[in-house]
Formats: structure tokens, C-alpha cells, sequence
């Protein structure tokens, strides 16, 4: 088969969360490039809406915004049963949601208590959850591609150095719940994959690192780019390419997969 | 040089065992006794260690106070720590589909329990200024359960090859990475081990299966767990940290 149709989304109704900013909002552009028709799960349909309409004008794909709070286990049970209802099947399921504890992420070896318990909450069960109901409807079609975001940061430790001359930056870097939760997906992604597999199922992780924005400080980015291979940060484009692989036919022999998207950075 | 037997013997040290009625506890603390550690246990369980324990500190692990309350009690009755044997990783919830409070109730025991348990005790090893500590899982840590390995012991697979049990033992990986760097700064260390089964652990069909994959052909017996727990206690490894040592006679080697 062509490489390009291997690669293609067309047809195919794609579930993605946390789909608007940052590394979502790369994916969500990757596959609607290829054609793939597109639910976004999102906390407001409201606020979604000019995005969902940007995607429809700019890659002529058939684009639908769900209503969506991982905090919430009647809202994860919902999303899915509303993909279904609306086309009866999900092809492929980018998960890449998840929450910030109030005051943000780390904050030491200290990190609250409470934060931890709502990382385990959240981020780990209800992600669990939402992966365990959108895997028995791809059991039920015989198929389907499941791609969750782990990250760099559940594959080695942090190196402090980058943070020099920013000590304000290294309680955010110090923490628990991140590391554990990103690490544990990782081998979650080996183990179930061992189990999706005899159903035509098929899931991987992305692990990318650092990523531009307008926020990224400056001294930081210079520290952190020594690390990587490629000299740089990631940019918007760069999760494009290994997210459109792994939810297409092109990835149909890769199956329990962290792929680091990190520019070599944790290759030394 | 110093002798290197020297280096691996715990005499003198205090060793805490947390979930001692967990699968690994007793071979991992008849090893750290043999070595010349005094043993203490944090858990609400009874457990036969087979060892002389010194104390026993109440813990409910995945318990927000509890956890503070442990860093007091370990202050206050042991004096000083520096073996922290991290066993609250086992869940024994059956099969693949789960509901969500099935999935939380078990995160909240093993994952929550392992970041509350470490960052307290962690504490105190950090004010010492040494200590080791040593996160025990399984070798799903390491690589997927495999499902072949079930298929003359179906009702095996129920209970081994749950839904939550990969993330769980995976999450040591590279929260030993994570804790190392805080710890290591304050003349501590964090490693994990990801054990093979015990020899005696599992059925016989499972055994066979598992063994036809691994390159050593055996189960773990108690002499590879407690070898391996002494070895990352001692000073013997004082210059490793952060690693996950698998313990399973080539399993994850093929």
C-alpha cells in the first residue's frame, strides 16, 4: 500500500482530549491534516466552538466538540457513550488531558499532600478509567489505535543544572506525583498493550520533552537545549509526525511503545 | 581499600519494612537480618517475617496522616533510620475490567501510598544525611505481564493480570529516578527492584511458562530476593542510585 494512504485519517473518527493548547493542539492539527474526523473533548462546547469551526473551514474535516471534565467520572463515562451515539465507533484515542493542582505542578519534595492525592485521583485513575471504556468499545470493533501522552519526565529524573541562575523554577521541577504518574502510564501502555493485542488493539505512549511557548524563560531554554541532540526546544510541529504514526495504519505492527519526542534528551 | 565483605554487612543499621504483609517482605527481611540489621515494620497487617522485629509502627499506607504520623512515631521509637524498604506496591484486585472506584481505591493504597510513604520518611533520612531506600515491585515494572503466561492457569491470570497492575509497578521506575535526585543531594539514595516470582508463589502451569522465558529457567528463590534488598541497603552500592535493579534470572533480558 502507498505510504501516504497508510498514513491517512481519512474516514476515521478520532477522540482526542486536551486537544486545544500546547501538545494537543499539535496532535488535533496533525490529524485533522490527515482527514480524520474529529472529537474534541473539551471543558465548555462554547469555548471550543471557534476552534472546532477553524478546523472544519481550514481542513475541510467533520470536527465536534464534547463536553468534558476529567475530575468528573460521569462526564468520562459520557464522552464515550457520545462518540458512539454519534458515529458509532472510535478508530483511534489521543488522551493528552490532564489536571494542574491548584498552585501548579511539583512545589518540592514538600509538594501537598493534597495534590498528590488529587494527581492519583485525576490524573491516574480517571485517565485509567476513561482508557479501560474507550478499550472495551475497540474490543467490540476488533480494532483500533490508542495513543496517550506520557512524557520525558516518566522516563528519567530532572537535572537540576537546568534550572541554574532560576531558582524559582526548581520547586516546580522537584516532585512526586508527575513522575510517578508519567511512569507508570509508560508501563501501563506495555502491560495493556499484552492484553489489547489478541483483540486488534493497539496502544503506545508519546513522550515528549520541553516545549517552546511565549512563556518558556529564556535562561531555562538555553540550559535545557544543551541536553537535547537537537539543540532546542520542541516546537508546535514536532509531536505532529509520531502522533499521525501511531493513530494510523502506519503504526499497525508497533504496539506497546513510550516513544520519547524529545530531541534526544534522554538518549545521554 | 576496606574489605568488601565490610561493606555489605548492616550491622548497627535500622531497617524498616513497610507493608510487611506483602509478597517479598519476609525473604527481603530475613536478609536484611542475617546482615546484621535490626528490623522494625510499619503496617496494620500481622505478618510472620520469620525474624526478631524490634517494633512494630502502626501505617496505613495511601493515608495523608497516617504518613505524618509515621515520620513522628519512627522519631520517636526508632531514633534514627536508615533502611526504608518501600512494600506497599501489591494490589490483589482481580481481572482487567474495573469500575472507577475500584481503580481509585487501588491507587490510592499502592501509588498515593508510595509518594506519602517515601516523601515522609524521606525526610528523616535527609536531615541524617544517609540512608537508603528501596522501592519494591515486580517485574511488570520492567515489561508487559505476559498473557501466554496464563493460559494453562486462567484463574491466575484473574488475579495477577489485573487492570491497574502495570502502572503500578511501573510508577517505581522512575519515581526512583525522581526521589534519587532530592535524596542523593542530602547524602541519600533511592533504587527499586522488580522481583521475579518466588519460588513456591505460583502454580505449577504458571511456573513452566514463566520459566521458558526467563534465561536462569527458575523462579526467584528467597536467597536472590534478600541478596539483591542487602546488596542495595549496604554501602556495598553507595554509589548507585536511581535505578531499578531487575531481579529475575533474565526474564527482561530476552
Amino acid at each position: 500500500m502507498n505510504t501516504f494512504d497508510l498514513l491517512s485519517m481519512k474516514g476515521k473518527n478520532v477522540l482526542i482530549t486536551g486537544g486545544r493548547a500546547m501538545y494537543g493542539l499539535g496532535a488535533t492539527l496533525a490529524l485533522a491534516d490527515a482527514g480524520a474526523n474529529i472529537y474534541l473533548a473539551s471543558h465548555t462546547i462554547e469555548s471550543a466552538q471557534p476552534f472546532i469551526e477553524e478546523l472544519r473551514e481550514t481542513k475541510g474535516v467533520q470536527a465536534k466538540a464534547i463536553a468534558f471534565d476529567l475530575d468528573d467520572v460521569a462526564s468520562v463515562e459520557n464522552l464515550v457513550k457520545e462518540v458512539i451515539d454519534d458515529c458509532g465507533r472510535i478508530d483511534s484515542f489521543i488522551h493528552c488531558s490532564r489536571i494542574i493542582p491548584q498552585g501548579g505542578d511539583g512545589i518540592g519534595w514538600d509538594e501537598d499532600p493534597i495534590k498528590l492525592e488529587q494527581n492519583v485521583r485525576v490524573n491516574s485513575a480517571s485517565s485509567l478509567y476513561l482508557l479501560q471504556l474507550v478499550g472495551e468499545q475497540m474490543i467490540k470493533q476488533k480494532s483500533g489505535s490508542i495513543v496517550v501522552f506520557g512524557s520525558m519526565m516518566g522516563l528519567i529524573g530532572i537535572e537540576k543544572h537546568n534550572y541554574d541562575g532560576n531558582p524559582q523554577m526548581v520547586p516546580g521541577a522537584y516532585g512526586h506525583a508527575y513522575s510517578v504518574d508519567k511512569s507508570g502510564l509508560s508501563a501501563w501502555v506495555r502491560h495493556a498493550a499484552s492484553y489489547y493485542g489478541q483483540y486488534g488493539v493497539r496502544i503506545n505512549a508519546v513522550c515528549p520533552g520541553g516545549l517552546q511557548s511565549d512563556r518558556t524563560n529564556p535562561l531555562f531554554a538555553e540550559k535545557y537545549s544543551l541536553h537535547t541532540q537537537v539543540g532546542r526546544l520542541a516546537n508546535g510541529d514536532d509531536i505532529k509526525g509520531p502522533i499521525l504514526l501511531l493513530a494510523s495504519d502506519a503504526s499497525a505492527y508497533l504496539t506497546g511503545l513510550s516513544i520519547p519526542v524529545d530531541g534526544g534528551y534522554t538518549c545521554i | 581499600m576496606t574489605n568488601i565483605l565490610d561493606r555489605f554487612s548492616l550491622a548497627g543499621k535500622k531497617a524498616l519494612i513497610v507493608c510487611p504483609e506483602n509478597p517479598y517482605s519476609r525473604e527481603i527481611a530475613q536478609g536484611l537480618a542475617a546482615a546484621g540489621a535490626e528490623i522494625w515494620t510499619a503496617g496494620n497487617a500481622d505478618a510472620d517475617l520469620g525474624v526478631t522485629v524490634a517494633g512494630k509502627l502502626t501505617y496505613t499506607h495511601g493515608d495523608t496522616e497516617s504518613a505524618a504520623n509515621l515520620a513522628n512515631e519512627v522519631r520517636a521509637k526508632m531514633g534514627t533510620l536508615d533502611i526504608v524498604i518501600e512494600n506497599g506496591l501489591y494490589t490483589p484486585v482481580k481481572g482487567w475490567k474495573q469500575t472507577y472506584n475500584e481503580i481509585y481505591d487501588q491507587l490510592s493504597k499502592t501509588e498515593l501510598g508510595l509518594m506519602l510513604t517515601v516523601q515522609s520518611l524521606g525526610r528523616i533520612l535527609a536531615e541524617q544525611g544517609h540512608g537508603s531506600v528501596i522501592l519494591v515491585a515486580d517485574y511488570g515494572a520492567l515489561v508487559g505481564y505476559d498473557p501466554v503466561n496464563y493460559q494453562n492457569c486462567p484463574g491466575e491470570k484473574d488475579t495477577d493480570f489485573s487492570f491497574v497492575k502495570g502502572f503500578i509497578s511501573g510508577g517505581a521506575v522512575n519515581y526512583a529516578r525522581q526521589a534519587s535526585n532530592y535524596l542523593a543531594e542530602n547524602g541519600c539514595r533511592c533504587n527499586a527492584v522488580a522481583f521475579a516470582p518466588v519460588e513456591g508463589s505460583c502454580s505449577e502451569e504458571f511456573r513452566t511458562a514463566f520459566t521458558r522465558h526467563n534465561q536462569a529457567k527458575r523462579l526467584a528463590k528467597a536467597d536472590d530476593i534478600a541478596a539483591a534488598v542487602v546488596f542495595l541497603a549496604s554501602d556495598a552500592s553507595e554509589f548507585i542510585t536511581g535505578i531499578t535493579m531487575p531481579v529475575d534470572g533474565g526474564y527482561i533480558a530476552k
